[in-house]
């Protein structure tokens, strides 16, 4: 491993903004990725001419999204790039910026995710020349659906138990503004309607539409702009690994985000036991049990029993996906990962409303992406 | 292909680690409700299949063995056929 940049050069969460997440809608892109970035300027208290580079994080609308977007904040001619990371694409967008900054090319950054569901999405894995012995009937859900079997199988968990993980995070989504699922739900609905194995259209996120923006800064940067301190949150590390081979029977994605975070909570010098809050990639409702074991919060199998007993509620040992996570909030793709820090920052600054976490001064963002991929980042209050 | 690498040929048997029913599926076919499982092959390889027959007796730590089912005809009359596993008796 590499030196952490960011233990040298201090970068700060200067600035944060959301288009809520939704179904497909009529709104272009534009509006949508417009609306977050404003939202962020205002938050930061800064204007756009401020603004020495952008990425845009987007999987999904095509080439050259950048600029025809954020020129309506003025042509500046500044760097903009998108940045494609799978479901990642927001995390890595987030990424690029701290890079940027710490290079020394940029004081102030803006990264941006922003993406509208599409049909016929070209993916390059299915341009690879390799198929798969299952003729394509393991999709995501079923991939999860069957990690899912085994972990229950392994661990002796219930579905029922596996489930409290979507009622938890529906409990969280329905106060959150900017989700797209804001209904708290029952057990019984979050069983009902099943897709794959255990997994039921509850436990499964929904992809619709939306947009984060966050903006950061250099310690120049924050003094040059006048800036609030005591509203800066720093970000500790910014890890990005792909999959190695792993042991026979090691799930792939918990083994990737295992070390990836390893390697995030050493740069940062924090132990996996001082998160306060934690955004995970909870896409299917298995993801959060397996991931949080894998972070290290608690010993393999023992997730779900933390999850029952109110340890990773809000206002619990740490708070996960006080968002609403993937599950509730949504995943759009782009912006997902931006989100993250985007929520992660409100509860560090103690601005998350009624899903604050209390006394949160750190914080993590995951997520994992085809691949594949994992990026993880470790926010704190100074 | 590298010249340390060689094909390998694995026999189809082995033992089920995990298993779904899928009930939502993007293709008329196979069609839903459909079971997969992840197999642990006996010579050491995990691969991800369809099952056939009794879906009940699709359960973790069942024994199961490839089988060919015929996918369809071809207009011209050749059988397409592909890879299923069956529980073992």
């Amino acid at each position: 491993m590499g030196r952490n940049p960011l233990a040298e050069q201090a970068v700060y969460v200067i600035g944060v903004g959301m288009h809520r997440y939704q179904r497909k809608s009529d709104a272009t892109y534009v509006a949508l990725g417009l609306t977050a970035a404003r939202e962020a300027l205002t938050d930061a208290g800064i204007q756009w001419a401020e603004v020495e580079a952008a990425y845009t994080g987007t999987a999904l609308l095509g080439m050259g999204a950048s600029r025809i977007m954020l020129s309506r904040l003025g042509s500046t001619g500044i760097s903009m790039t998108q940045i494609e990371n799978a479901s990642a694409s927001g995390s890595s967008a987030v990424a690029q910026a701290c890079l940027d900054i710490t290079s020394g090319r940029s004081d102030v950054v803006l990264a941006l995710g922003v993406d509208k569901p599409r049909a016929g999405l070209p993916m390059a894995t299915s341009e690879a020349g390799i198929s798969n012995l299952e003729g394509g009937t393991i999709v995501p859900f079923t991939h999860f659906a069957l990690l899912a079997s085994e972990y229950m199988g392994a661990h002796g968990v219930t579905p029922e138990q596996v489930a409290l993980v979507a009622l938890k995070n529906h409990r969280n989504g329905a106060n959150n503004p900017y989700a797209q699922r804001q209904k708290e739900r029952t057990l019984e609905e979050i069983l009902e309607e099943p897709i794959s194995g255990s997994m039921t259209r509850l436990q499964c996120c929904p992809v619709g539409e939306g947009a984060a923006a966050v903006i950061l800064a250099s310690e120049e940067g924050v003094t040059r702009l006048g800036l609030d301190r005591s509203r800066l949150i720093r970000v500790m590390s910014s890890v990005t690994r792909t999959e190695r081979l792993y042991a026979p029977g090691e799930g792939i994605d918990a083994a990737l985000t295992a070390e990836t975070a390893l390697a995030a909570f050493n740069e940062a010098g924090i132990d996996p036991h001082d998160m306060d809050v934690l955004e995970v990639h909870d896409a299917f409702s298995i993801e959060e049990l397996l991931y949080t074991e894998a972070l290290g919060l608690c010993p393999p199998g023992e997730a779900a029993s933390m999850v029952e007993s109110g340890e990773f509620d809000i206002g619990g040992r740490c708070a996960v996906s006080p968002s609403g996570g993937l599950l509730a909030m949504g995943h759009p793709i782009g912006p997902t990962g931006a989100g993250q820090i985007v929520e992660v920052t409100r509860q560090l600054r103690g601005e998350a409303g009624v899903r604050q976490h209390p006394g949160a001064r750190t914080g993590l963002a995951h997520m994992v992406g085809v691949g594949a991929v994992c990026v993880v980042h470790v926010l704190q209050r100074p | 292909m590298p010249s340390d690498l060689a094909p390998l040929e694995l026999s189809p048997t082995g033992v089920i680690h995990a298993v779904a029913t899928v009930h939502r599926h993007h293709h008329p076919r196979p069609e839903t409700p459909f079971t997969v499982a992840t197999i642990t092959l006996d010579e050491g390889a995990t691969v991800k299949g369809v099952m056939t027959g009794d879906p009940a007796t699709a359960q973790i730590g069942a024994h199961v063995h490839g089988v060919l089912e015929l996918w369809e005809v071809a207009d011209d009359g050749t059988e397409v056929v592909d890879l299923r596993f069956k529980v073992s008796e």
